[in-house]
């Protein structure tokens, strides 16, 4: 199998796996318990929360583990539920933060345009900051074309309207993947997710700068300081805290290693006719989002499926609603958007790979186009 | 001897004359099904009614849920079953605890039983509010009604509450059809509407991989599972469309898509049912909701049946009434999942509303449809929903 899907999710390290197996069997006892098998489950949470926070650059603040990422989104804006004040996101933000803030905040939020590079459009961001505004999130990586806003000019331009506003960015495609410190950036929270950089599933986590007033989502035991209630996920925090350790210790090599495979992929699909690059700028070399005109995604990644390839149509976290809202706010047509892919790398894809996926995506679109699907 | 027991009624209408063992056969062949899920549950059968006995009582709500939707039965009960002896049925009838208004019901079916059984009411509904303080008699429209059944066999049945079943034919006793099922929302509903008339379901599927995605089979699968637990378990023919879809495409004039789809649906599915004895077809069209159902193109569709009766049985519905059901039944949440279904590949602009016989025959005789459908229906996949999870 040729996994080009890494954007949605990624395989487990074998190490994480390990510590995850080992975590089940012999630190099975609940992290709150005050027998010894207790103490050292916490303590390794304990541990595995600094290697994550100091992976990200942070001597202080806070890291609540979560369910995952949509967790970790939601429970940012649920802090803002019962405040006053409007809430600002951008146009490409992934479902977790743009459905929970449409869902809520009816009539307290705005949505701050993308311009066609994929970057959020900065002169709209300084047009709808105002007085009532107290929270803008903004994602760091684009989930669907890998474009990379510059999180530190955008707190920057908030910060300098009102140091009160607080700034949240989701970083599950950035994370692990391109350089992330947080204290540099000058956000206020961060939402991380474990599978989406070789972890398991079922974790992820959001950090919160210290001094940040916080009102919980899940209510209970009082777990997480309070902060996250309901007992601790032992074998996947330690297990996605391995996989933290090892993707910082490679994050430069993979990044080159993956820079090389978007190059050689970029080049062979620019000599297919009718397949549009969708260039973003600056960009994760991540996930390269790309329409083949006149067709349906859906169509050619089932395709590639027959040659043991796996590709992504838009989002997959959002393949079940037609269209694609993010290409669109760049200015995409809906009927191109139907011919979207998202091709998304991983260390473990090869040049070969890549090679591989450049030929047969030529053949299933000539396919494609001839109607036949064989 | 104090049992929990579900009593299961059956209505009388159709047990008229010769045929009545044959129903009844049916019927608790059907039932014994339904329960085999669950451990210890047993099917007795008295007069006019069957009684389950032996299931472990945590299951019993979840049995009633089950056996409520048999085609056949009409109404269940949740009861005690005891001896017909006066002291049992007073011990009993001194631990019912109840508040509000009641009254007390005496069926004495056992004329050997001693006392009328207005006068058994009586002395009953003296025990009940003897043990009860917040309660009174109420005659007409009281909050409880509690039940008591005399029966012949010597035992009694208790019980307070008389739950609607699900009425209908059972199932197996109405031949047999082969269902169209798409992943809309009509066709389950079809299928549920000729199950209830005792009328044996296959199912028939086209998917067109890779225009269609394997989670639309799979949404398909879901469905016909979902009609099972009404239809009792069948099989799902699963045919791949893709090359004739193809063939259509590249052959014919775009707008004749739909029509000549339609038709080739059609051959496939009477040539499949006469191979398995089946003896009708069942879509679920309802007229002019598409262009595919309008009466001209339901008569270009069933210009190529040979034999078999084409039921529509939605044909007069509106959408409302067919969603109403298809979310009682349970199948209308899976039947809104958004995966394509081959009628939405390859669709042209402006399909036909009113198909020319003739110029279909022309469109049609461009390419080998027989070659096709012979490749099809070599190449099919049967599906079992009770192998399916």
């Amino acid at each position: 199998m040729r996994f080009f899907d890494n954007a949605s999710t990624t395989k487990i390290y074998p190490e994480a796996l390990e510590v995850y197996d080992r975590a089940s069997n012999d630190m099975y006892y609940n992290p709150s318990a005050l027998y010894q098998g207790g103490v050292d489950a916490k303590r390794e949470i304990e541990r595995a929360r600094r290697t994550i926070l100091k992976s990200m650059g942070c001597t202080s603040g806070t890291l609540i583990f979560t369910s995952g990422a949509t967790e970790a989104d939601n429970m940012i804006f649920n802090a803002f539920l019962k405040r006053t004040g409007k809430i600002l996101i951008s146009a490409a933000e992934h479902p977790a933060v743009y459905e929970y803030v449409k869902a809520n905040f009816d009539g307290r939020y705005e949505i701050v345009n993308i311009l066609p590079n994929g970057l959020v459009d900065e002169e709209d961001l300084k047009k709808k900051l105002s007085p009532d505004v107290c929270l803008v999130s903004i994602i760091h990586v684009s989930n669907e074309t890998g474009a990379i806003n510059d999180i530190k000019h955008l707190v920057e331009i908030v910060k300098s309207y009102s140091k009160d506003i607080l700034f949240h960015s989701d970083g599950v495609q950035a994370f692990c993947k391109v350089k992330v410190n947080l204290p540099n950036l000058g956000v206020d929270a961060y939402t991380i997710s474990g599978h989406k950089i070789h972890g398991p599933r079922g974790v992820g986590a959001l950090y919160v700068r210290s001094g940040v007033n916080f009102r919980p989502l899940l209510i209970g035991g009082g777990q997480e300081d309070g902060k996250r209630s309901g007992t601790e996920n032992t074998p996947a925090i330690l297990a996605m805290a391995k996989a933290v350790e090892i993707g910082t210790k490679n994050l430069a090599s993979n990044l080159a290693h993956v820079g090389k495979l978007r190059e050689r992929l970029v080049s062979g699909l620019s000599k297919i006719d009718g397949v549009i690059i969708n260039e973003v700028s600056p960009y994760s070399p991540y996930i390269l989002s790309v329409i083949v005109r006149g067709t349906r995604a859906e169509t050619i990644l089932h395709m590639l499926e027959k040659y043991d390839i796996y590709i992504g149509n838009g989002s997959a976290c959002s393949s079940r609603k037609r269209g694609n809202r993010v290409l669109e706010a760049m200015g995409f047509e809906p009927i191109l958007c139907d011919g979207a892919l998202r091709i998304s790398f991983s260390s473990e894809n090869t040049l070969d790979d890549v090679d591989y996926l450049i030929e047969k995506l030529g053949v299933c679109i000539n396919a494609y186009r001839a109607g036949v699907s064989e | 001897m104090r049992n929990e027991v579900i009593i299961l009624r059956y209505g009388e209408l159709y047990l008229k004359g010769k045929n009545r063992g044959y129903f009844e056969k049916v019927l608790c062949k059907n039932i014994l099904a339904a329960i085999s899920e669950y451990t210890g549950a047993e099917l007795y059968k008295t007069s006019g009614r069957y009684i389950i006995r032996g299931f472990d009582p945590e299951d019993k709500i979840s049995i009633m849920q089950r056996v409520s939707k048999v085609f056949g039965l009409h109404s269940l009960s949740a009861a005690v079953e005891i001896p017909s002896t006066i002291d049992m049925i007073e011990s009993e009838i001194a631990s019912i605890r109840l508040s509000g208004t009641f009254k007390v019901d005496v069926n004495r079916a056992d004329k050997n039983f001693i006392g009328k059984s207005i006068e058994l009411a009586g002395h009953f509904g003296e025990i009940i509010l003897n043990n009860n303080d917040n309660l009174k008699v109420k005659l007409n429209n009281p909050d409880h009604t509690v039940f008591v059944e005399i029966r012949e066999n010597g035992l009694t049945y208790i019980y307070f509450d008389i739950m609607p079943a699900v009425g209908g034919m059972p199932v197996g006793t109405g031949g047999a059809g082969l269902l169209l099922l798409s992943g809309g929302i009509d066709s389950p509903v079809a299928g549920y509407e000729l199950a209830r008339r005792g009328m044996r379901l296959s199912a028939l599927h086209f998917h067109s991989f890779p225009y269609t995605s394997a989670s639309a089979k799979e949404k398909v699968l879901t469905l016909a599972k979902e009609l099972s637990v009404y239809a009792g378990d069948f099989d799902v023919y699963i045919v791949s469309f893709t090359k004739i879809q193809e063939a259509i495409h590249k052959y014919c004039k775009s707008e004749y898509m739909i029509t000549i789809m339609r038709r080739i649906m059609f051959r496939i599915a009477e040539r499949l049912a006469r191979k398995h004895h089946i003896q009708a077809i069942i879509t679920g069209e309802s007229l002019a909701q598409v262009a595919s159902q309008t009466v001209e193109s339901i008569t270009s569709s069933n210009e190529v049946i040979d034999l078999l009766p084409v039921f529509r049985p939605l044909i007069g519905r509106d959408k409302e009434d067919i969603v109403t059901i298809a979310r009682n039944i349970g199948t209308f949440d899976t039947s809104i999942l958004p995966y394509e279904d081959c009628c939405t590949v390859f669709l042209p602009k402006h399909p036909l509303i009113k198909p020319d016989l003739e110029k279909v025959h022309i469109e049609e005789s461009k390419f080998d449809y027989e070659a096709l459908i012979d490749e099809a229906l070599a190449n099919i996949e049967i599906v079992n929903t009770r192998d399916i999870d």
